[in-house]
């Protein structure tokens, strides 16, 4: 082989290994468009359990960030007795959870876990419902808070309350408050609206015979939406499961016009925002955490957090939470 | 040397370029329909109700192609077809022999989410835990358009009750003027196998109780409720695996003018209709084949008390097969099927899609006999204590069976198969044993054995078990089966034909009447000079008894076993008396279609 053939040969092989190598370096940077667990974390990476109701805005964190995401009510439970070790760094869920734990791993003799907790963004419960549905409803209602009179008339016929009869039974939709955040949320709205009031925390909620029985009769005739899917998306795809379906201003703005305009939505009283909050379990330092959620939360339709509103008591929501369980067996 | 170095060039570029894009070439793995091989990839292996699996592959052909990735390697989807009630059985028996069953799934999508609550309940272990729905479909009521007509529907809506009064009724169709239809007869599959099956039984029980919601396990043992289960098996046809045998011989009796006599009502799941009406009842296009509307198209009724829904759920499986790498990249597949493009596909196959960004349209229209405004409501899907015990007052209620098991013995059925000494009658005989435990003790079930020369005389076939009560015969046709040995030829026309008339003989009208008929071989009696003439009058025979208001109908369930069965004679006799026909060429999957076929009982 002459020295010009070996050259040419060598050039060859040359541009086979570089082949191969922008071959894998197109996979990397494919991949890392596409990577949507994050990848594996590196070493030193934070842990952020994430609320079932944020698995979207998660999904939009970095790789740096280790994301498990979980229903509120399952992260409560375990972590009630984590040892301090096996706390992640940081949970982002809705308020009251973090102070929920706190004060559930005190009562069990478990050391403090929540070093701070931050409000990122807040949203309005509403209620979202077939445009004709919801005339006949706010016609029936007359003056009274929809809250109540969802509760109230749920399970009975449409037909009682105004409406046809093909509309058969009047079915609420929520997600399940024991286990999801944002399902613990909406039933603290339903029971202030049973108490005509958004401070729930002033009102007894044990030993209330009457409240029990509209909490066992609300559970008996709502449809509990599964964990990872919304009472607003079963109605949009599936109106045959529920008919009046419990949302928020954010969920409502990342559906398309078109898609909800055969519905109306009503803002039923009295209102207990649901606020999106950032825990910090460790001592890890959530500084660009908190940023990078909250800039995802405000891209998702997420409100700034106002502090008019009073502090949810994390006693009424354990005792709430406790409540459906014991009346929804 | 100019040209040397050039050919050098060149013989790397041609190397360069598919090194290049090998991350994206794939070959077509022949039969499946998937590209490709996992090679080092995280495989995610499914096991899908077979409806979807065509959408399935087409999905994850796009999805492994995309250079996605789940902890930083790549992915390949791997869907197999899984009737809905086989593989929760499967998992329940922790999916035991993969090599015959199918690999061990890490996404489980049967048609709908109670087959999930099926499984835990009976695994006693949260092994299905709740998935992600990828595409809706309600269950209807199918009904030739001039029978739904005669009910004044859609004017005038139709329930469960309505369907149960009417197959009740000993005036039947005569009852709304029509005494040429004759009875109300109604196509229901096995619930233990299929989901459609599975979803009317419940809602027959909830019409039972006139509730739609909170169904107890008390209610399933009250005496009214029983006897309202009863009454509307009675009208059953009979069961099976599958809508698509109903759906199929229903087409064809079509075709010859009959439709409205073989069955009144099917169970079936909305994207049914389109396929039916479309021309295309199996949803299947084989190579070649125009699809041809039906005389008299399907109307969906959409039950007035509500209806159940097949959610087709994602169900990433919490089992010990399933490392974290595959959840993760489950997990990636799941929320790719989820969007709006790939839900447009969904839709464009029939079915409801589940993100709302796509709108329902073409073809869930009026003009494929469906209203895409309704259902109205939903029947609750009962807990799981409540839907396995469903399952266990179905199998005591539905309808009895009168069946002749007529197997073959000849020759060919001595042939060795697979490596551990057996035979092909080896492998009959302990799947016929196997099915016998599936009939209950009301059924009537005999046995024949057939081969030329089986005695001094030259009988061609011998009863050995009358046909009689399970009650009585349950260890006659276990120790009857058992000493089965290989004998000479092949008598098919002449048997087939003796069998069908025996059974007619003694038909019952109460009970499904069938023959459940096994061979390996051709027709071959010794005298081929009479094969045509004995094939025609076969099939002249079966037909006749089959067709018409008044017809004693014994169906002939063939299963053409091994390969070197005579499969277009037994897809004819099958076609002759509306049954069905069952595929066991593999002589290894001969337990299963067993099973398949005495589903229809």
């Amino acid at each position: 082989m002459t020295a010009k053939r070996f050259g040419a040969l060598l050039v060859a092989v040359a541009l086979v290994v570089g082949a191969l190598i922008l071959r894998n370096t197109l996979n990397a940077s494919t991949s890392s468009g596409t990577d949507s667990t994050g990848g594996t974390p590196s070493k030193g990476s934070q842990t952020l359990i994430c609320s079932t109701e944020f698995a979207a805005v998660c999904a939009g964190l970095g790789a740096a960030i280790d994301v498990t995401v979980e229903p509120a009510g399952t992260t409560l439970d375990r972590l009630a007795q984590a040892p301090d070790g096996d706390l992640p760094d940081a949970w982002l869920t809705l308020d009251p959870f973090p102070a929920m734990l706190e004060q559930t791993r005190t009562r069990t003799g478990f050391a403090s876990a929540v070093a701070s907790s931050n409000t990122v963004a807040v949203t309005d419960p509403k209620l979202t419902l077939l445009a004709d549905r919801a005339g006949a409803l706010q016609a029936s209602c007359g003056s009274a808070m929809f809250w109540k009179c969802v509760g109230d008339f749920a399970g009975s016929q449409w037909a009682d309350h105004g409406g046809k009869a093909e509309w058969t039974t009047i079915k609420p939709s929520f997600q399940n408050p024991a286990s999801e955040a944002i399902g613990l949320l909406v039933l603290a709205n339903f029971v202030a609206g049973y108490f005509a009031s958004s401070d729930i925390s002033a009102k007894p909620l044990e030993g209330d015979p009457n409240l029990a029985r509209w909490l066992r009769s609300l559970g008996t005739n709502v449809a509990v939406t599964a964990s990872g899917t919304t009472p607003l998306i079963t109605l949009l795809t599936r109106g045959s499961a529920l008919n009046v379906a419990t949302t928020d201003t954010a969920e409502l703005s990342t559906v398309a016009e078109a898609q909800t305009a055969k519905y109306a939505t009503l803002a039923a009283a009295p209102v207990i925002q649901l606020r999106a909050v950032l825990a910090r379990l460790s001592r890890a330092n959530t500084g660009d955490l908190l940023a990078q959620v909250g800039a995802l939360l405000t891209k998702s339709g997420w409100g700034s957090p106002n502090f008019d509103q009073p502090t949810l008591s994390e006693s009424t929501f354990i005792t709430l939470r406790q409540l459906w369980k014991d009346t929804n067996k | 040397m100019r040209r040397t170095r050039h050919a050098i060039v060149l013989a790397a570029v041609a190397t360069l370029i598919p090194a290049a894009c090998s991350s994206v070439s794939k070959q077509q793995t022949s039969g499946t329909g998937l590209s490709g091989d996992p090679g080092n990839c995280i495989t995610v292996d499914m096991a899908v109700s077979p409806e979807k699996v065509t959408l399935l592959t087409d999905l994850a052909n796009t999805f492994n192609n995309s250079s996605t990735k789940a902890n930083g390697k790549c992915i390949f989807v791997r869907p197999a077809r899984k009737a809905s009630g086989g593989a929760a059985q499967l998992l329940i028996d922790g999916w035991p022999d993969p090599a015959n069953n199918g690999p061990r799934p890490v996404i489980w999508s049967p048609a709908a989410s109670g087959w999930g609550a099926v499984v835990n309940e009976k695994s006693a272990k949260n092994l299905a835990p709740a998935g992600t729905p990828f595409m809706l479909t309600p269950l209807v009521i199918a009904m030739p358009k001039p029978m739904a007509d005669a009910l004044g529907y859609p004017a005038k809506p139709i329930g469960f009750s309505d369907i149960v009064a009417l197959a009740s009724n000993p005036a039947g169709w005569a009852s709304y003027g029509h005494p040429e239809w004759g009875a109300f007869k109604l196509g229901k599959t096995n619930p233990n196998f299929s989901t459609s099956g599975l979803n009317f039984t419940v809602a027959e029980y909830y019409a039972a109780t006139g509730k739609t919601r909170g169904l107890t396990l008390e209610d399933l043992k009250r005496p009214e409720v029983v006897d309202f289960a009863k009454n509307v098996e009675q009208s059953v046809v009979h069961y099976g695996d599958t809508t698509l045998t109903f759906l199929n011989n229903w087409y064809k009796a079509d075709q010859r003018g009959n439709a409205l006599t073989y069955v009144s009502a099917v169970a079936v799941e909305e994207k049914s209709v389109i396929d039916y009406n479309s021309g295309n009842p199996d949803g299947i296009l084989d190579p070649g084949e125009t699809p041809r509307p039906p005389r008299d198209p399907l109307v969906a009724i959409y039950p007035k008390e509500g209806t159940l829904f097949s959610d087709n759920p994602f169900i990433i499986l919490n089992a010990d097969w399933v490392t974290a790498d595959q959840r993760a990249a489950a997990k990636l597949f799941q929320d790719f099927v989820q969007t709006a493009e790939n839900q447009q596909k969904v839709l464009q196959f029939g079915f409801r899609p589940n993100n709302p960004a796509v709108a329902i349209g073409e073809p869930i229209t009026a003009k494929n006999g469906l209203d895409p405004n309704q259902p109205q409501s939903e029947l609750e899907v009962p807990d799981s204590k409540v839907l396995v015990g469903v399952l266990d007052a179905w199998a005591q209620q539905r309808k009895d069976a009168k069946v002749l098991l007529v197997l073959d013995v000849s020759g060919s059925m001595g042939d060795p198969v697979g490596d551990k000494g057996q035979t092909k009658l080896d492998l009959a005989i302990q799947a016929a044993v196997n099915s016998l435990d599936k009939f209950k003790n009301s059924d009537e079930v005999g046995l024949w054995i057939f081969s030329t020369g089986l005695d001094s005389s030259g009988a061609t076939h011998l009863e050995l078990v009358p046909t009689a009560p399970m009650s009585q015969n349950r260890e006659k046709l276990r120790s009857a089966i058992r000493a089965q040995r290989p004998l000479n030829a092949t008598p098919l026309y002449s048997v087939t034909t003796a069998a069908y008339l025996a059974a007619r003989d003694r038909f019952d009208p109460t009970k499904i009447n069938a023959v459940v008929f096994l061979t390996d071989g051709q027709n071959d009696d010794g005298n081929v000079d009479d094969d045509r003439q004995q094939y025609d009058e076969m099939i002249k025979t079966l037909s006749s008894g089959s067709e018409g208001v008044d017809s004693k109908s014994v169906r002939v369930f063939t299963i053409s076993y091994g390969a070197g069965a005579d499969t277009s004679t037994l897809k004819a006799i099958a076609e002759a008396t509306t049954a069905a026909y069952y595929d066991a060429s593999n002589p290894a999957t001969i337990d299963q279609v067993f099973t398949n076929v005495v589903s229809n009982f």
